[in-house]
């Protein structure tokens, strides 16, 4: 029997109360057939809930629509249970019909909670863990498990930039904390290690539960993987007793409800004749090439889902296709998933296999180059046509050099074939009641293939040499494996949980790639890359590659009167990808609670139901930045070039080797507390986390010479991260009617990159003064000043460092350029880096925030989530572009370019601004229909209304302040003419249990 | 239970070696080290052949020449010859292309890291070889053709010092892959100057005498000619090499050197000249046609001494100059691309038009109306383009003719068949040429005290333009006239005191000009070296 998920006390105790008196029970008068339904407070029935006569060992289970027939006196009193929910004591007072409800048990803290190799409970644990049940996932459009996990834990940052469906999100736990790579957290699917891409891969309605691990006392466990959090995903299983048919479905409508508008044909002609242009090119026609790439969109879900189960064997099988239509023309993407879980009791139970079986494969049809489109929509020249010229090819501006027909670039056909197939297995073997031993292994493999054909008429085509296809696989074999022994021993007032782990992951990329160009005809797209005349070095090349990974753990939780709790986590790691003698590493970790609420003398304070304090400590590595073979000094192609007068391909070694390559290891410190009053009606979690990445992984710059190349990545500098987390729950109303629970969390993060210099092979090397980091793009950007957000020691990750000023100066004719400041002694004004510069600001959000309030009225429910950002800025590059004049009139400009008059393009804070917001990411509402008429093959239908993506609140002057600002990468803190157009989309979902 | 926990011991230590992943790795697509040497034609592809990929390049600041943002930026954009003006929305780039031409750039300037990192990294490259022969020469100290790849590559370090000198002035010599950080010291010019001439002397006697822009097996390579030209380039601009105070005398070099030839002491002048006539007794002569040094096929050529090998599709070396230079409309007759960039300075033009019109003007620049591969003017949408020579300035923006000023780049012979948008095409990028020889020769002579009117007078000849007296300002004129947009002009203005003297949108510009800073970032990196004087 698999009590796996929710199993409470008092259940256990009423079971065995009724046991007992049954033995007693003699006689039976009176007997009548009472027939009743088990509901939960939301009027779902209950599957599987216990009916027992007081007394007695008679009962019964209810069926799939929550009914049961029992044969009882009508003086008899029934206990239903059922786990997870309080049980009910119901006398039949002689009726024959009984409609009985089922309140949650509360007292969720014996829930059963997987923290990472181990599970306990939340009373067991005592580090900084938080679970996202199904009932708590995001509602509304959920097309992506990411999308379900959003704003519903403290310190969890997960951003998506624009509406494109095929856009994933990003997340961070805690922020950034390592410079490169390694940040994403790892993600454990029902054991499996994965990476987002795989999370993406699932549907998110098979998801049962997240728990996310955020301070290294428990991601410590994962030693050199748990660095940047880790979300350990449960998918829903088949559940003894149980048969289940389900179907959920979405539907929704999407559309582009902001754009950039800039000056339309006729403003356009207007400012060309008012700035006694000559060069402007008047193609005749009125057209707004955005609008003409805007479609209607559409997205759409749907699930089927079915298992069942008997005491020993169970099984689930789900099926689901994801379909979404983009806003944008030829934009797309469909995912379909298949997913199959059994397992099998054997032995008397002593042997237990679990299988499970996930393949998916998702398409996307990309909108190709997001600068060079959307730029090009924006400033293309309005007058032109929006059709084809005769000869097929697109109008152009031959001028505007930095930017294409915009029409004509959504006709390449870019594409992605996404394919998974993830197996895993598991054999436990109950060696005693104490002890078991439990074998694990994974196999997951991913094909993802490339697909792009630019057409040989368009402008992009044209310059590749008469179009251009392109075709690439790369493909990973990933397999894992543990195995553990777990001993579990609870005497008296200890309970000891002990863990000891081995473990091997084998990671194998291989992929290839291929170009042709020169066709003649579109027809073959990249079918048929012989029909393209041109193959030349570097149009095809192939990899093989990969790593091992090799790890040890032990683990101890104990638990002493229900108060004391320590855990103590040891691991240790070796990786393939590291220096000859630096492959191991050292994953400590040490976590101590103190449940003051089952102290005397808080034990009999009513209104306090839970008072935990937390303390921990922990090591983790991070080796992700590291590609195989980093530490190795080889050679590869570098070029092609006559040798004895004929053409070679040469060899050279194309990067320095470090030799010395290390594991970058973080430190973290995390306290909290965890309460809960009046019943807990009032939850409430506190977080305080401090932690310390060193031998930061980074591609430094190096001096050349001695170094050959001027990037190595090294393990050398320092960085540091604060924070503090509060979530609070509060449900004022919660009774038969009515419920509404209120919950939010903030997240306050603080970031300062301590070093970037240190000890290399026995030579200190100094850091770059000035790092940078993102530049603007486009006419007139190619290099100089441009750059926006950069690296400085002692400084946040991701920081504005640029020229001041104080606003705009008339040159005397006209025409306004940016005035900028002198900021040092120096007389002349230096727009250099270490110049005329300041620190500026941040791009990384210092406060994070998330609120959620459900509220339900008898079967109608309605639940909305907000999200915020604060404490950062964003470079708005797009108005800077867009609002020169110089660019004018090759390159089409907002509206209020031409009243404003600038003619500059100089990099200033002038377009830096304030990117705080309030987002109100949806609104659902639902309601579950009465099926009393259809309960004996239908349990409930669900209807659901809702419209994501409602409305943000900002002062933000740009499109949306919602751009990347958490990735360090070439766009942090960038909003340059790269948006996708915001969408909102209204929906409709049904979900149908029969 | 004690008896159970061995039992379960067991089955870890069984677990143990099957989790015991090999934490060796053996790359397989990647050439280790072991593989790298193991044959002669391995060892010839692996220490020297290779380092011919890097004279080229496929851009961003690498590569000799051909490329765009690196040296032969540096050596055009800052003298007279030529500019890449603002045009409007274009061209502007943060100031970077105004920098150069101003003489106002700073030691963070990309173009000059760009070049840092692009001349050290070939010397990495080559010193990583150098260091291989080496030991193969230790353990077969009979071998005779190893010393013949480590002449072949030392020579080719010291072309690279060369530039770096020219550049940059006060380097640091690094002479192997395994010098350590605190051991990078720079050096003065001069002495940098004598590391180069001594490389190249005590490695000349190894090199083949073959013609290097011929193709076959010596196609591309260093070779004796090669080094010659170098050794007269070396010694004509002596004085400004040896002068280690470049911020003095307004900018004209006044350095002294003397070159040790076989013993005897000779003037910078003689070696010059002797280094010409040595290039010439190996059978280097003018091209009847000036134009055919730079065709599509110009590997016939017997004018051109050191070229970088070009080819659409067999090898990798990009022409990116041409592409740069015509006018969008002008590229996309050929399919290709324009970038509307590079063009002539009002300097250049009025050198040109000295007297009647030199016959080389419209084989060195497209102005006026253009005709595009099918006969017919090429159109700008509606209307023929033209290009407008004497509308050119620093920034044209708002200009009526802010696309079309500009006198563009004509040398080389527009490829129809060149790949990657024009950039790819079949002519050989030429870096040394036979003119070249002859004005160095005639210069060295005038300078001398001697005539140069024969040499001078065969490179007029050759175009039909009328004879000229060889004097320092025509010989200075003269090699505009012949050697546009082959990256010469700042290194003669530098030779001719005349680099920081003002032209149209420059004023005159300090002497310390004449030497780049060493990039920021090099400085910040290793504290042991310290910036040129000015910056």
């Amino acid at each position: 029997m698999v009590l796996k998920f929710k199993k409470s006390m008092k259940t256990v105790l009423f079971q065995i109360i009724g046991l007992l008196m049954a033995v007693s029970a003699i006689a039976q008068t009176g007997q009548t057939n009472v027939k009743g339904t088990v509901r939960d407070v939301k009027g779902e029935p209950i599957i599987g809930a216990t009916i027992l006569l007081q007394g007695t060992t008679v009962g019964t289970a209810t069926d799939m629509n929550g009914n049961f027939t029992l044969q009882a006196p009508g003086n008899g009193v029934l206990v239903v249970s059922y786990i997870g929910y309080k049980s009910e004591i119901v006398p039949i007072e002689n009726r024959t019909n009984i409609q009985i409800i089922l309140h949650e048990d509360i007292e969720v803290l014996d829930e059963v909670v997987v923290v990472g190799y181990a599970t306990g409970s939340q009373r067991t644990i005592s580090g900084a863990v938080q679970k996202v049940s199904k009932k708590d996932m995001n509602v509304g459009v959920v097309v992506n498990p990411l999308d379900a996990l959003k704003g519903k834990v403290a310190g969890v940052n997960i951003q998506k930039t624009g509406g494109d469906p095929t856009a994933g999100s990003s997340i961070r736990v805690r922020g950034t904390t390592s410079l490169s790579g390694g940040n994403d957290p790892l993600v454990v699917i029902d054991g499996m290690f994965g990476d987002l891409g795989l999370l993406n891969a699932l549907s998110p309605g098979d998801i049962e539960s997240f728990t996310i691990l955020k301070d290294a006392s428990e991601t410590a466990q994962y030693g050199s993987r748990g660095a940047s959090g880790v979300i350990v995903v449960t998918t829903q299983k088949g559940k003894a007793g149980t048969k289940i048919l389900n179907y959920e479905g979405t539907f929704g409508i999407e559309n582009s409800y902001k754009t950039i508008d800039m000056l339309s044909a006729e403003g356009y002609r207007k400012a060309v004749i008012d700035g006694g242009y000559v060069n402007a090119l008047d193609g005749g026609a009125n057209t707004n090439f955005m609008k003409e790439m805007l479609q209607t969109g559409y997205t759409q879900n749907h699930r089927i889902s079915f298992g069942g189960g008997t005491a020993e064997t169970n099984f689930r099988a789900s099926l689901g296709i994801i379909d979404q239509k983009g806003i944008i023309k030829n934009n797309g993407m469909q995912n379909y998933t298949a997913k199959i879980d059994g397992s099998q009791l054997l032995f008397d139970n002593k042997l237990k296999l679990d299988i499970g079986i996930f393949g998916s494969k998702r398409e996307n049809r990309y909108v190709n180059d997001y600068q060079k489109t959307f730029y090009s929509a924006a400033s293309f020249n309005p007058t032109l046509p929006a059709m084809q010229n005769e000869d097929g090819s697109w109008p152009e501006d031959p001028n505007a050099n930095e930017v294409d027909n915009p029409l004509g670039r959504l006709t390449i056909d870019d594409r992605e074939d996404n394919a998974y197939l993830a197996t895993n297995g598991r054999l436990t073997w109950n060696i005693n009641d104490n002890l078991n031993f439990s074998a694990f292994g994974s196999y997951t493999y991913n094909a993802k293939e490339n697909l792009n054909y630019i057409p040989t008429n368009i402008k992009a085509g044209i310059r590749e040499g008469r179009g251009k296809a392109y075709r690439g696989l790369n493909k990973s074999n990933i397999l894992m494996g543990n195995l553990s022994l777990n001993y579990k021993k609870i005497v008296e007032r200890h309970r000891l949980d002990a863990l000891a782990l081995v473990e091997g992951q084998k990671y194998d990329y291989t992929g290839f790639s291929a170009n042709a160009r020169g066709f003649d005809t579109n027809y073959f797209l990249y079918n048929n890359l012989a029909a393209g005349a041109i193959v030349k070095y570097g149009d095809v090349s192939s990899y093989k590659n990969g790593y091992n990974l090799s790890s040890f753990l032990g683990r101890v939780n104990y638990m002493y009167a229900d108060r004391y709790i320590a855990t103590v986590n040891i691991r240790f790691d070796g990786s393939s990808k590291l220096g000859e003698n630096n492959k191991w590493g050292f994953f400590p970790s040490a976590s101590l609670a103190w449940v003051m609420s089952e102290e005397d003398f808080m034990k009999d304070i009513d209104v306090i139901d839970e008072f935990k304090l937390r303390a921990g400590y922990g090591r983790t590595g991070n080796q992700d930045a590291i590609s195989a073979y980093n530490s190795l000094l080889l050679m590869g192609p570098s070029g092609i070039t006559s040798v004895n007068g004929v053409p070679t391909v040469t060899y050279s070694y194309n990067r320095n080797a470090n030799p010395d390559l290390k594991w970058e290891t973080k430190n973290m410190f995390d306290v909290g507390v965890d309460m809960a009053f009046m019943n807990r009606r009032l939850t409430a979690n506190i977080d305080y986390y401090y932690s310390k990445t060193e031998d930061l992984l980074y591609d430094y710059d190096v001096p050349v010479p001695p170094f050959v190349h001027p990037k190595l990545l090294a393990n050398l500098g320092e960085m540091e991260n604060s924070g503090l987390e509060f979530t609070i729950g509060y449900s004022p109303i919660r009774n038969r009617d009515m419920d509404l629970t209120i919950s939010g969390n903030v997240a306050y993060q603080k970031n300062k990159l301590l070093s970037l210099s240190g000890t290399y092979m026995g030579q200190v090397l100094n850091a770059a003064e000035y790092m940078k980091l993102a530049r603007i793009n486009g006419a007139g950007f190619q290099g100089g000043n441009t750059y926006v957000t950069y690296q400085v020691v002692g400084q946040p990750l991701g920081v504005f460092y640029l020229p001041k000023s104080n606003g705009l100066i008339n040159d005397g004719l006209g025409s306004y350029t940016y005035n900028v400041l002198n900021l040092d002694d120096d007389p002349n004004i230096n727009l250099n880096d270490g110049g005329d510069r300041y620190f500026a600001g941040q791009a990384m959000p210092k406060v994070l925030m998330g609120t959620n309030i459900n509220f339900r009225y008898k079967s109608f429910d309605i639940q909305t989530q907000l999200n915020g950002a604060f404490g950062h800025k964003i470079y708005n590059g797009t108005s800077l572009s867009y609002m020169n004049m110089n660019t004018f009139p090759t390159y089409n400009v907002l509206p209020e370019a031409p009243v404003k008059k600038i003619f500059d393009s100089t990099v200033t804070d002038y377009w830096l601004e304030k990117g705080d917001y309030v987002h109100i990411a949806y609104v659902a509402m639902g309601y579950n229909f009465n099926v009393e008429k259809v309960k004996n093959w239908v349990n409930s239908i669900r209807l659901t209304a809702s419209v994501n993506n409602l409305y943000t609140f900002t002062n933000y002057s740009g499109l949306s302040p919602m751009i990347n600002s958490t990735t360090v990468n070439g766009s942090l803190g960038l909003d340059d003419k790269q948006f996708y157009p915001l969408t909102r989309t209204y929906s409709l979902g049904l979900s149908i249990n029969f | 239970m004690k008896r159970n926990l061995s039992k379960y011991s067991l089955i870890l230590s069984f677990s143990l070696v099957l989790f015991g992943c090999s934490l060796d790795e053996t790359p397989i697509d990647q050439l280790p080290e072991s593989e790298a040497y193991k044959s002669p034609a391995l060892i010839y592809l692996n220490t020297v052949a290779n380092l011919y990929t890097e004279i080229g390049g496929t851009g961003g600041g690498n590569g000799l020449a051909g490329t765009d943002r690196g040296i032969y930026d540096l050596n055009t954009f800052t003298a007279d010859e030529a500019l890449l003006p603002t045009r409007g929305g274009d061209w502007f780039d943060g100031g970077l292309w105004q920098d150069l031409f101003k003489h106002n750039w700073k030691s963070d300037n990309s173009v000059i890291l760009n070049s840092w990192n692009y001349l050290y990294r070939v010397i990495g490259k080559i010193n990583m070889s150098l260091d291989k022969l080496n030991s193969l020469i230790d353990e077969n100290p009979d071998n005779t053709y190893l010393p013949i790849y480590k002449a072949e590559i030392r020579a080719l370090r010291a072309m690279y010092y060369y530039y770096l000198m020219d550049l940059f002035g006060r380097v640091p010599i690094v002479k192997s892959a395994t010098t350590q950080i605190s051991d990078v010291q720079q050096s003065t010019r001069s002495e940098v100057f004598n590391f180069v001439v001594t490389e190249l002397q005590e490695s000349i006697p190894y090199l083949s005498t073959a013609n290097s822009s011929k193709t076959g097996e010596y196609y591309g390579r260093m070779t004796r000619p090669v080094a010659y030209f170098l050794m007269a380039k070396l010694a004509l601009n002596a004085q400004v090499y040896a002068d280690d105070d470049w911020t003095d005398n307004s900018g004209i070099p006044n350095g002294n050197a003397s070159f040790n030839i076989n013993g005897t002491s000779k003037t910078p002048w003689e070696v010059t000249v002797a280094y010409c006539d040595s290039i010439t007794a190996l059978g280097y002569e003018l091209e009847s046609d000036f134009s055919s040094n730079f065709s599509i096929s110009n590997e016939s050529s017997k004018e051109n001494i050191f070229v970088i090998p070009m080819d659409p599709t067999n090898f990798t070396a990009r022409n990116m100059n041409l592409v740069r230079s015509r006018h969008y409309a002008h590229g996309k007759a050929y399919s290709q691309d324009g970038w509307n960039g590079s063009s002539a300075t009002k300097e250049a033009l009025a050198i040109f038009r000295k007297g009647s019109e030199d016959p080389r003007m419209q084989k060195t620049y497209f102005t006026g109306k253009v005709k595009g591969p099918d006969g017919n003017y090429i159109k700008d949408v509606d209307v023929d383009l033209e290009y407008k020579p004497d509308a050119i300035a620093l920034d044209v923006s708002g200009t009526t003719f802010e696309k079309t000023a500009g006198a563009r780049m004509a040398k080389y012979e527009t490829d129809p068949t060149a790949q990657a948008a024009g950039q790819l095409p079949h002519n050989d990028w030429v870096l040394f040429r036979y003119a070249d020889v002859l004005l160095m020769k005639s210069e060295a002579l005038v300078r001398m005290g001697l005539s140069g009117d024969a040499d001078l007078g065969k490179v007029r000849a050759r175009v039909n333009a009328p004879a000229r007296v060889a004097t320092l300002d025509n010989i200075l004129d003269e090699r505009l006239l012949e050697l546009a947009w082959e990256g010469w002009r700042r290194q003669d203005l530098i030779r001719f005191g005349k680099y920081t003297q003002p032209i149209s949108d420059r004023p005159t510009t300090a002497p310390f000009r004449t030497v780049f800073p060493i990039p920021a970032d090099v400085l910040s990196l290793n504290t042991n070296l310290t910036q040129n004087p000015g910056y």
